[in-house]
C-alpha cells in the first residue's frame, strides 16, 4: 500500500550554479508546479494518410514560487536577492526537500530567474507576497 | 481564549474613557447576575492560521464579536463609537499586549432590543460589533 506526502513542510534550498553554499528560500508560501514539455516534429509522408510525429525537442518548463515578503532590510531582503539573480543572469538551483521518505533534491530545477513581481497592495487580511519564475536551461 | 478579545480588552480597559463608558466592565461571553449597565461582552468567533510551506505559522487572522448592553440605545451607540475610535487608533501595525498585530478592523455592527426575563419588562438595548485583527503569536 502506498503512502501519500502532502505539502506541508517541505523546504526549498537556492544555489548558484557557478558554486556556493545553498541558502534556504525563506518565507516560502507555495511552488508551482512544473510541466515539461515534448514537442512533436511531424515527419508524415506525402503517402501517408495519417499524421506521423516524431519527439523533437523537451521545453523543461518554468516554475514558480510564492513568497510572503519578509519584514527585514531593503539591502538583505530575499526579494532583492532573487531580483540581484535575475538582473545579473546568474544561473541558480533550486531545490526542494519533500517531508516524506523521498530523497532530498528529488525535485530540483536549474536554470534563470525569468520574471519576478512585486507584491498587489490591497487593505485586506492578506499578507503580502511575491512571485518569482525559474525558466529551467541548462545553458 | 481568544487572542484577539484579549488584545482588544487591553486596548479598552487602558483608555482614559473605559470606566465612563463601560462601569459595568467587560467580560468573556457572559455577564454577572445583577451587574452594573452599560457593560460589554466578547467572544472569539472564528480564528484562522496562515501557513508557510514548512508547516511554521506565518500570523493569524481572527474575528470576534463584541456585546454592548445598555439602557437606551444612546447609550449603546455612544459606547460603540468610543469602541470604534480606539479601533482605528490601532488600525496598522503595532505591538499591542507584546504581540504584532499586524492590523485591527471595525467590521460590522449591529442593533437589537430585548427584553429582561426577571418580570421587570425593563428593556435592553445592544449593540454587536465585529472585530477582526491580523497578528502574530509570538
Amino acid at each position: 500500500m502506498g503512502k501519500i506526502l502532502l505539502a506541508v513542510g517541505t523546504t526549498a534550498t537556492i544555489v548558484q550554479k557557478s558554486g556556493s553554499s545553498p541558502v534556504t528560500i525563506t518565507t516560502l508560501k507555495s511552488i508551482g508546479g512544473n510541466t515539461e514539455s515534448m514537442s512533436m516534429a511531424d515527419v508524415s509522408g506525402l503517402a501517408d494518410a495519417t499524421l506521423v510525429k516524431a519527439p523533437a525537442r523537451l521545453d523543461p518548463g518554468t516554475v514558480q514560487f510564492t513568497c510572503y515578503l519578509d519584514d527585514v532590510a531593503s539591502a538583505s531582503n530575499q526579494f532583492q536577492t532573487i531580483k540581484g539573480y535575475q538582473t545579473s543572469r546568474t544561473a541558480v538551483t533550486i531545490a526542494v526537500t519533500l517531508p516524506g521518505s523521498i530523497v532530498d533534491n528529488f525535485l530540483s530545477w536549474t536554470g534563470y530567474i525569468s520574471e519576478t513581481s512585486t507584491p498587489e497592495l490591497i487593505a485586506g487580511d492578506d499578507a503580502l507576497t511575491y512571485t518569482f519564475t525559474l525558466a529551467q536551461s541548462s545553458y | 481564549m481568544s487572542l484577539l478579545a484579549k488584545i482588544v480588552r487591553d486596548l479598552l480597559v487602558a483608555d482614559t474613557n473605559y470606566s465612563t463608558n463601560l462601569p459595568g466592565g467587560i467580560t468573556p461571553e457572559t455577564y454577572p447576575q445583577g451587574g452594573v449597565m452599560p457593560y460589554a461582552v466578547y467572544q472569539g468567533v472564528d480564528l484562522q492560521g496562515n501557513y508557510f510551506l514548512d508547516g511554521t505559522l506565518a500570523y493569524s487572522t481572527e474575528r470576534i464579536t463584541v456585546t454592548v448592553v445598555a439602557l437606551t440605545r444612546a447609550s449603546c451607540q455612544t459606547i460603540s463609537q468610543w469602541i470604534r475610535q480606539i479601533i482605528l487608533a490601532n488600525a496598522t501595525q503595532k505591538t499591542l499586549s507584546g504581540f504584532t498585530v499586524f492590523s485591527l478592523r471595525f467590521e460590522d455592527q449591529g442593533d437589537q432590543a430585548e427584553s429582561f426575563a426577571d418580570a421587570t419588562d425593563d428593556q435592553a438595548r445592544s449593540t454587536t460589533i465585529d472585530i477582526i485583527g491580523n497578528y502574530k503569536e509570538t
